[in-house]
């Protein structure tokens, strides 16, 4: 029934004039988080002396930047009407494949493309279970985890994978200034914005909106929506994969657990960017907002040394907060 | 899509079970393949069909079982609930902590009503505040976990006292009370799906919840019920854990709300709402569980039963979805 009221509802009055349009449109463009964001930011640096400390916020940007990435990637899957859960396992997964091949004296760009073709070939698997053998992405994805999980299991015994490597230490430099940022934010940066345009400036980005809002319309107006569907898996899986090798650059080393949860934060940051879940709709650009309210709330809570034991609470007020909010808006609108 | 699939077919089929089994062996996938691994599992070793390993395992089945049983009625009525992991581990936090103060069956109690509440609130959400199913559920999982790290400041709560640990450790007739439980709740859920009013309105919410109202239904009021009895089982689950380990632990249900989607999907049943059957989620759970026991006990690493399992689900979905396609009773 979703795609029915996504082919009958008209985009809300591009038209209309008025506080309330407007209002709804810069919602609907993703401009709550943003503002939420810069709200934040603001009260943390009045609030605390150390926020605004370069210190603190290029640390702040190295840690996030991963994330980042796979919260773009999060994004297309579910702009396609799709969720991808195995993005906990890719992340470990091609940092264990790409340190694990250097540690066996391949070279280091080869163990890169090794850990990102690790990723592509998780994604197209995920992609033609989900077109092909028709099962529920959650549960296709979910199941692909658990397998990941398992083979990373079986290869590390659980250990921890360390490398000793120049060119992926200076892969890992952390961002010196403003002006001398890390090679890795650096990546991250450059990759979400060529997903940005993609998505918003091509006729590939068309059909992906076309495809999340209404298959069946889709496949009507002759768009081929499983290789569609299956490339978003694809670029998922490979901008998962890209953030494992960043993050195994920036802390020397990989383990099995280190993607715990991040389907959910990236999945969070999705949300808390204004991309709806029932897809067609949203994008990469307003989840880095999603990622930075994250980003904020977690250093709120170093700089004021509140106990640890209330991050998670306050992070899930917050999200409640903003769908809530977002529910209401939305329901107004329509 | 499926809504007008189902609109047109009766809720339940009127046949016998076994000549439906005769009909669509292919239907019934799971329940043989159950058969031959456990077959194949009494031949491989000479542990696995022993009293005490099969009551065990009926043990560890119950636990994800009750969770699973909430779950499935939530799907039905069309909705998602993920947060089931967070109220089992809330729920046996809070039931360890009360037991410091108050006697243990109140405190077991207290435990199961959180769980409750959370249910409510969660209904609350997704039928009154129209958030859609699966973020009021991600967000409420993020929320309940973080209270319950409140609670027990992170650590683990101890709670020894023996009015507390009886529920899980007792038996009755050599079978665990968890057991016990799991079972009357199956039995329980299953009457309310098939013959009474209220499974009726969960079938017609979930399969087209626009015709449900014309017929006088609502379906946010069913939704909002079936939250609280999804948080109610997976609350009970967290208590019965809390009493058996004697304490309550934040973060201890992380996984297993996808796990009984999991057991779920395995079973044969919709995760797309308007059909399943009570009966199917149990084949799962306990599909899912006797293989990770007779993977235990041949001795293969968790690792590979890792692997395995994963396998498994996306085959056992698979062939289940072929399988429907084949019979008319999905449509893509």
């Amino acid at each position: 029934m979703t795609q029915m009221t996504a082919i009958a509802k008209p985009r809300a009055g591009n038209s209309d004039k008025g506080l309330r349009a407007v209002s709804s449109r810069f919602v609907e463009r993703g401009g709550g988080a943003l503002t939420l964001a810069v709200l934040m930011a603001a009260i943390l640096a009045v609030s605390s002396p150390y926020f605004s400390r370069a210190g603190n916020l290029l640390n702040l940007i190295d840690s996030y930047a991963p994330i980042a990435l796979v919260a773009a990637g999060m994004s297309f899957v579910i702009v396609c009407g799709q969720f991808d859960l195995s993005v906990a396992a890719v992340f470990p997964a091609a940092g264990i494949v790409t340190a694990e091949l250097i540690g066996a004296g391949v070279s280091v760009v080869v163990g890169i493309l090794a850990g990102m073709g690790t990723g592509a070939v998780i994604g197209l698997l995920n992609g033609l279970i989900v077109t092909r053998l028709h099962i529920h992405s959650f549960v296709a994805t979910l199941a692909m985890s658990m397998f990941v999980g398992g083979g990373l299991l079986a290869i590390t015994g659980g250990d921890i994978v360390s490398i000793d490597d120049p060119l992926m230490h200076a892969l890992g430099a952390r961002s010196q200034s403003v002006f001398a940022l890390g090679p890795s934010v650096w990546i991250a940066a450059v990759v979400i914005i060529a997903m940005v345009v993609l998505l918003a400036r091509t006729p590939i980005g068309t059909a992906i909106y076309a495809v999340g809002g209404s298959r069946k319309a889709s496949r009507i107006a002759g768009l081929r929506v499983d290789t569609i569907s299956v490339s978003m898996f694809v670029l998922s899986g490979s901008l998962a994969a890209i953030a494992g090798i960043l993050s195994l650059a920036r802390v020397s080393g990989a383990h099995v657990d280190s993607g715990l949860g991040l389907e959910l934060t990236a999945i969070t940051a999705v949300v808390l960017g204004g991309t709806s879940i029932r897809g067609g709709q949203g994008g990469p650009g307003r989840t880095i907002a999603g990622v930075a309210i994250i980003a904020l709330l977690a250093n709120a809570f170093n700089l004021f040394e509140i106990g640890l034991q209330f991050q998670q609470l306050a992070v899930g007020l917050v999200m409640l907060a903003a769908i809530a909010i977002d529910a209401r808006l939305r329901s107004r609108e329509s | 899509m499926t809504t007008e699939a189902m609109a047109v077919q009766p809720v339940v089929e009127r046949t016998s079970l076994p000549r439906r089994m005769l009909h669509g062996a292919q239907d019934y996938l799971v329940v043989w393949s159950l058969i031959v691994i456990f077959v194949a599992l009494s031949i491989a070793t000479s542990t696995f069909a022993t009293p005490a390993n099969l009551l065990n395992l009926a043990d560890t089945a119950s636990s994800l079982g009750l969770i699973a049983v909430g779950v499935t009625i939530v799907m039905v009525s069309g909705a998602f609930d993920l947060s089931v992991g967070a109220i089992f581990a809330l729920a046996g936090v809070v039931a360890a902590e009360t037991a410091s103060v108050l006697s243990g069956p109140v405190a077991l109690l207290a435990g199961v009503v959180t769980g409750t509440l959370a249910g409510a609130f969660n209904g609350a959400l997704v039928s009154y505040a129209r958030i859609h199913p699966i973020l009021a559920t991600l967000a409420t999982t993020v929320v309940y976990g973080g209270v319950a790290v409140v609670i027990s400041s992170g650590y683990s709560i101890q709670a020894q006292r023996a009015d507390f640990t009886g529920l899980g450790t007792g038996r009755f007739l050599g079978v665990t009370y968890a057991t016990w439980i799991f079972a009357a709740v199956a039995i329980l859920a299953t009457v309310l799906l098939r013959y009474t009013p209220f499974g009726r309105r969960v079938f017609a919410s979930g399969s087209n919840p626009v015709v449900a109202g014309y017929a006088g239904i609502r379906p946010a009021r069913v939704r909002f019920v079936a939250f609280m009895i999804s948080g109610t089982t997976a609350a009970l689950s967290g208590v019965l854990a809390a009493s058996t380990l004697g304490q309550g632990q934040a973060g201890t249900g992380t996984g297993l709300e996808l796990l009984a989607i999991a057991a779920i999907a395995v079973g044969g049943n919709s995760i797309l709402g308007g059909e399943g059957v009570i009966w199917r989620t149990v084949i799962g759970v306990v599909f899912l569980r006797v293989l990770d026991n007779g993977f235990n006990l041949l001795g293969i690493d968790a690792p590979y039963r890792q692997m395995v399992t994963g396998l498994v689900i996306i085959l056992a979905v698979a062939l289940d979805v072929r399988a429907r396609l084949k019979r008319g009773t999905l449509r893509l």
